[in-house]
C-alpha cells in the first residue's frame, strides 16, 4: 500500500490481470528493476530499450549490461530513431532486432486505474514495436500519469502538445486468447508478461 | 446496386442444419460450458462497477445519432485524408477487392495478413485475392484454425468455438504436414498456441499488405479504433509497409470523446472485461522520421447494403457494435451454435442482418425459425436493440411478399379467423375434440392433418380436454346462478 489510492487501484487492477508491479519510488531503481526482471524475463537475453526524450533511467542500458542481458537500444532522434552509436536505424533492420528481444522496455504515455491500463505512443519519438514483438514487456510508468478513469486519460491524449499520434495503444494485461475451447491462454502473439516500474517524476 | 451475398445460393434447408447441428454432442458441449460462462462475465462485470450501466446509456444514444447521421461519413473521409490516410467510399466485395489489387499491383505486393473482420468475410475478400493470387493469412487464433482447416466462423468472437483442442491438434498437424515444419507435440492449449505464434510471426514479419477491419471510426480525427486481446492486429498495422482498414459506414461515431464511453462497451458485454488487452488507436500512416507503422494508409468504407437499413424502422440494427453478448445468452444459438445459421453473421443479430443486407427471400427463415422470441438478447444488447421486435416486422413481411407456402400461410389465416371471436374458438375446440380421435395414442396427439402432422413429428401435443376450463367455469357459474 501506497499513500495514494490511484496508485493502489492501478496496481491491485494491473495484477488482477497477471501483470507485475513493481514501485521503484524511494528506493534503490536498479535494484528493483533487477527484481521486476526476475519476474518478467529471469533468463539474460537481448533487451529491445525505447528511449524517447527524456527517458526516465538514462542509465538502464548499462545496468542491463551490468546484470548479463544484450541491451538494444532505440533512441529518439532529431530525424527518427538512432542506435547506441548514434546511426539511423534502418526499418528492416530494427524490426529484426525487435523480433529477436526477449524483452522489451518502454515508457508509459498515461494509465487509467480503473480499468488497469497503460497507453503507449507510436510517432517518431516513440515505439510500440517493444510492447509487440518480445514475449516480455517492462513499462516505466512515473505515478503522476495514473488517472482515475479513462476519460481523463483521453482528456491528455487529446491536448497533446504534437497532436494525437498516428499510433496509441492501450495496453490492459497481456496478449491472451480464448479461441480454443473458451479456456485463456496468455502470450499467443504479444507479450505473455508485462510489468509496471513505478517512478517518481524528477 | 448490388451486394456481395451474406448466404450462398446452395445454402441448405434450416431443417438440415439445424439436425446436423443437434448431433454434434462436442459442440454442443462445448457451447454449454464456454457460452453460460461469457454471459455471467458480463453480468458481474456490470455489478462490479456501478458507473458502468450510465457509460452504456450514453454510449447506446451517440450510437443512435451517428447511424442516423448521413453527413458524418463525408467528415470521417476527410479526417482521414487530412491525416495522410487515403479514404475510399466500395458498394460491395467487388469493389473492395479491385481497391486492393490495385495497391498490390502498385507495390508488387503478393502477401496480405489480417486481423479479424467479420465485414471481410461478408465481402468474401479472402476468395476474391486468393483468386487473384494473392495470398491472404488470417492471424487472429479462431480464424487461423478455420482458415486451415477451410471453415466459417461459428461466433463473432470466438469463431473457432466448434472446435475442441484435439480438433485443433488435427488442424495443426495438416497444416505442419503442408508447410513442412515441426508440428505441435500435443494439445495442450499452451503447445497449439505457441505453434500458431511461431507460425504467424513468420506471416508478420514477411506480409506486404496488412487489412484490418475497425471497431469504430471518429469523423472528427479520422481516428480508426481496432480492439483486440491477441495483439494480432497490432501487428497488423505497424509491420507491412501498407494499411488497410475496411470499415462498415455504420462503424463511424462523431467525436473523440465519443470514446470515453465507447470504447470498454465491446469487452465489457462480450465477455465481462473493463476494456480488451488491446485497444489501439491509429490516426495516419508513420509520420516522417517514425519507423514503426505503415508508408500508406488506407481507409475502405464498406457499403454492402448497408444504407438501404437506414432511414428504416429497422435503423437501429445499425448501431450494432459486435459485441457477442446476443449469442451468449440467446437459447437457439446455445444448442445449435452458427454455423446452423448458414450466413455469414449468426446469433440473434445475424438473423436480423442477414435478411436486412441481402434479401428476405434468401434469408427468411433466420428470423422465423431460429427466435423464440423470448427476448434474452434484448436484456443482454448492450444498444438496446430490440431484436425480437424487428424478427416478428420481419416475419409479417415475409407473409406479405408471399415467401411462406400457400398451404402454411392458409392454415394460419383459417386459424387466426376462427380465434378471432369466443365463439369461433369455442366452435374450434370442439372441432378439435372430435378430430383428435384419430390421433391419439396414449394420451398425447401423433400426427395430423396438414401442418399439424409436420409439427408433432418431433413434439408432443396434449389433447384437448374432456372439458376445457372454459366449459368447466362456464358450467359452474351457472350451478351458482340456480
Ligand atoms: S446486437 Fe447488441 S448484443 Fe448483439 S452483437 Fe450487436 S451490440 Fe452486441
Amino acid at each position: 500500500m501506497t499513500e495514494s489510492p490511484l496508485v493502489d487501484e492501478f496496481s491491485a487492477r494491473w495484477t488482477s490481470l497477471t501483470g507485475t508491479v513493481r514501485d521503484g519510488r524511494g528506493t534503490d531503481i536498479r535494484t528493483a528493476l533487477r527484481e521486476v526482471l526476475s519476474n518478467l524475463c529471469p533468463d539474460a537475453g537481448p533487451v529491445l530499450i525505447f528511449e524517447e526524450p527524456g527517458f526516465p533511467i538514462p542509465e538502464m542500458p548499462e545496468w542491463f549490461r551490468g546484470f548479463g542481458y544484450e541491451p538494444i537500444l532505440v533512441r529518439a532522434g532529431a530525424e527518427g530513431p538512432v542506435d547506441a552509436d548514434g546511426h539511423r536505424w534502418e526499418r528492416t533492420a530494427l524490426k529484426a532486432a525487435a523480433a529477436r528481444a526477449a524483452l522489451g522496455v518502454s515508457t508509459g504515455a498515461w494509465a487509467v486505474a480503473h480499468t488497469g491500463s497503460v497507453a503507449v505512443y507510436g510517432d517518431r519519438d516513440h515505439g510500440t514495436w517493444p510492447s509487440l514483438l518480445p514475449p516480455a514487456h517492462l513499462i516505466l510508468l512515473h505515478t503522476d500519469d495514473i488517472f482515475a478513469t479513462l476519460g481523463e486519460g483521453l482528456g491528455r491524449l487529446q491536448n497533446e502538445p504534437g497532436g494525437i499520434p498516428p499510433e496509441v495503444k492501450l495496453i490492459t494485461g497481456p496478449s491472451s486468447t480464448g479461441d480454443i475451447e473458451g479456456q485463456p491462454v496468455i502470450g499467443v502473439h504479444g507479450p505473455a508478461r508485462v510489468g509496471v516500474l513505478l517512478l517518481q517524476r524528477t | 446496386m448490388s451486394t456481395a451475398p451474406q448466404v450462398s445460393e446452395e445454402r441448405e434447408p434450416w431443417p438440415t442444419r439445424r439436425y446436423r447441428a443437434l448431433q454434434d454432442g462436442e459442440l454442443r458441449r462445448t457451447l454449454e460450458r464456454v457460452l453460460p460462462r461469457m454471459a455471467e462475465g458480463r453480468v458481474r462485470a456490470y455489478e462490479g462497477d456501478p458507473e458502468a450501466e450510465v457509460r452504456r446509456l450514453r454510449a447506446r444514444d451517440r450510437r443512435r445519432e451517428a447511424v442516423r447521421n448521413p453527413g458524418l461519413l463525408d467528415r470521417a473521409m476527410a479526417a482521414v485524408e487530412a491525416r495522410g490516410g487515403r479514404a475510399a467510399r466500395v458498394r460491395n466485395g467487388e469493389e473492395a477487392s479491385a481497391y486492393l489489387l490495385e495497391i498490390a499491383r502498385r507495390r508488387g505486393a503478393t502477401r496480405v495478413v489480417k486481423s479479424k473482420s467479420m465485414v471481410t468475410e461478408e465481402l468474401q475478400l479472402n476468395r476474391r485475392l486468393g483468386e487473384a493470387g494473392i495470398e491472404v493469412r488470417e492471424t487472429d487464433l479462431g480464424e487461423y484454425i478455420i482458415q486451415l482447416a477451410g471453415e466459417q466462423p461459428s461466433h463473432i468472437l470466438a469463431p473457432a468455438i466448434h472446435r475442441n483442442r484435439s480438433q485443433v491438434k488435427d488442424v495443426f498437424l495438416n497444416a505442419a504436414a503442408a508447410f513442412g515444419v515441426e508440428a505441435p507435440a500435443s494439445d495442450d492449449l499452451d503447445v497449439l498456441t505457441a505453434f500458431a505464434r511461431r507460425e504467424l510471426r513468420a506471416d508478420f514479419l514477411s506480409a506486404d499488405i496488412g487489412v484490418t477491419g475497425g471497431n469504430f471510426l471518429v469523423a472528427e480525427t479520422g481516428t480508426l479504433i481496432l480492439i483486440t486481446n491477441e495483439g494480432n492486429a497490432d501487428m497488423v498495422t505497424t509491420l507491412p509497409d501498407v494499411h488497410v482498414a475496411i470499415v462498415g459506414i455504420e462503424k463511424v461515431v462523431e467525436s473523440f470523446d465519443d470514446l470515453v464511453d465507447l470504447l470498454p462497451i465491446p469487452a465489457m458485454n462480450g465477455v465481462g472485461r473493463r476494456l480488451s488487452s488491446y485497444t489501439t488507436m491509429i490516426s495516419g500512416p508513420r509520420q516522417p522520421g517514425q519507423i514503426e507503422g505503415p508508408e500508406e494508409f488506407h481507409v475502405l468504407f464498406v457499403d454492402n447494403g448497408r444504407s438501404k437499413i437506414r432511414e428504416t424502422p429497422f435503423e437501429e440494427v445499425l448501431t450494432c457494435i459486435r459485441c457477442g453478448a446476443c449469442y451468449n445468452v440467446c437459447p437457439v444459438f446455445r444448442q445449435v451454435g452458427g454455423h446452423a445459421y448458414g450466413s455469414v453473421y449468426g446469433g440473434p443479430i445475424g438473423s436480423a442482418l442477414t435478411p436486412l443486407l441481402s434479401s428476405l427471400r434468401q434469408a427468411h427463415d433466420l428470423p422465423e425459425s431460429l427466435c423464440t422470441l423470448c427476448h434474452a438478447c434484448v436484456e443482454a444488447c448492450p444498444m438496446d436493440i430490440d431484436l425480437p421486435h424487428h424478427f416478428v416486422a420481419l416475419r409479417e413481411q415475409a407473409v406479405r411478399e408471399g415467401l411462406k407456402p400457400t398451404g402454411m400461410s392458409l392454415t394460419y389465416r383459417t386459424w387466426a379467423r376462427w380465434w378471432e371471436s369466443p365463439g369461433g374458438y369455442r366452435r374450434s375446440i370442439r372441432l378439435a375434440r372430435l378430430g383428435q380421435r384419430l390421433y391419439e395414442r396414449r394420451g398425447r396427439l401423433t400426427g395430423g392433418p396438414g401442418l399439424l402432422g409436420g409439427w408433432t413429428k418431433t413434439r408432443d401435443m396434449p389433447p384437448v380436454a374432456r372439458e376445457t376450463f372454459g366449459e368447466w367455469w362456464e358450467r359452474r357459474e351457472e350451478g351458482r346462478h340456480d
